[in-house]
Formats: C-alpha cells, structure tokens, sequence
C-alpha cells in the first residue's frame, strides 16, 4: 500500500506540474514560417475612417 | 458599417487537455435574417484567443472559412465579432486576439483567391483600425498570411508573445504550412 500511494504522489506530482507548466505558458523553441510585423500608428491613423470612435483605446 | 452587430449567446465549451497549443473551444451562436453562424473562440497558451466564424449549415465543410454568403453582412458580423472581443477581455483582461482572413473560394466562378492580403483580411483590418486603438493592445500583422495579432499592453514582454504567436499560428492555421 505504501508504495503504491508513493507511486500515486509521484505521479500526481509529475502531473500537477506538467499541468502548472502549460498553464504559466513555459516559452516554446521552435522556428516559424510566420512573421507577424508591428504595425506603426502611421499604418492605423491611415487606415482608419474619421467616422469611428475606438471601442478599446 | 461596425455600428450594429447581431445578438449571440454562448452554446457549448470543448476542452482540449492533451493538446500542444490549444486549451478549449467555446462556440457561440448568432443569426441574421438567412443564416446561422457559429463563432469559434479557440484559447490557446500566453492568453491568446483565436476567433473563427463560418455559417452554422457548413459545419463540417472543409472550405467553410472560404465559402460567399452573398448576404452582404461582413460588418455586421465583424461587429459581432468585436463585441465578442469585450465580452472575452471582461472574463479575461489579459487576452491577446489573433485571425486570419481566409481566401474566397467560389466553385461557381471558378475563382480561388490568392492567400496573400486577402479581401476579408483587409475588411477585419478595417475594423481592427477604427475600432481598437493603441493603447490596450499592440498591433501586429503579416500581409503575406493575412494574419494579424492583438498583444495586450498588460503583458511585460509583447515581443515575446509575438515570437510565440508566430510558432502558434504555423499550427492555429494550417493554411500556412
């Protein structure tokens, strides 16, 4: 029974912080075909009819 | 053309435990006068929230982000979609947003249009300028995709968020494989 309830806390906890990992979004190594850009406040004022208010500021 | 967006209420939230990126799908519904639509808000790691909308009848189409309505109704629906936005951003004030605007594919004109800056890309933009300004979210784009990227200010490292946006979106939208 011991190490049974041992193998369950081991497991729990290699769960538990599986789980904390991807909740606290551990940074991903990869490379990307995409190549977001910023946009600059020259683009959005351009962009952008006088007609309309930002919802979000 | 934002100025009135359609009703919707919430249907049903899926959970998605032992995937990479994407932690659940809520599905929303709304109507207008021919359709109904659902939209898709897909959450995935670092708060970023990706919104898909397509008529409800084409659910298990393989082009239904690509299909014409013909209604006539994408500020409508965009509105909709925006209002979606806040809603999200109350549960969740740390949410980053992010889309892609799907090529047109129409099988009755032959027509398939380029991935490349695509028209809804450029109506979703539209609305994106005149309603979300620059000091909630920075802005983000790729032309070439039709991708854009909302990264909340909240965040310390946007840049951050950006670079794991791009390994993200290379899953979020096959189309860019």
């Amino acid at each position: 029974m011991g190490s049974n309830n041992n193998s369950y806390e081991q497991n729990k906890t290699h769960y538990n912080s599986a789980v904390s990992a991807k909740n606290s979004c551990v940074k991903i190594n990869s490379t990307s075909k995409s190549n977001l850009v910023r946009v600059t406040s020259n683009q959005i004022n351009n962009g952008r009819s006088q007609a309309y208010k930002h919802l979000i500021p | 053309m934002f100025d009135n967006s359609f009703p919707f209420t919430k249907h049903f939230t899926d959970k998605f435990q032992g995937a990479q990126y994407l932690k659940e799908r809520t599905t929303y519904i709304f109507k207008t006068q021919k359709e109904k639509y659902h939209i898709e808000v897909e959450e995935y790691l670092f708060n970023i929230y990706v919104l898909k909308f397509f008529p409800a009848r084409l659910k298990k189409h393989p082009r239904r982000f690509n299909v014409l309505t013909g209604e006539n109704k994408m500020g409508k629906i965009v509105a909709t979609c925006i209002q979606l936005i806040l809603q999200i951003l109350k549960k969740n004030p740390m949410a980053n947003f992010g889309f892609l605007g799907s090529h047109t594919f129409d099988p009755k004109r032959f027509y398939e249009e380029s991935k490349e800056c695509t028209k809804r890309f450029k109506i979703y933009r539209y609305a994106v300028y005149n309603l979300i300004g620059e000091e909630y979210f920075s802005h983000f784009m790729e032309e070439k995709n039709s991708t854009y990227l909302l990264v909340n200010n909240k965040h310390k490292d946007v840049d951050l968020i950006k670079e794991q946006a791009n390994i993200m979106f290379d899953t979020i939208f096959p189309s860019l494989r």
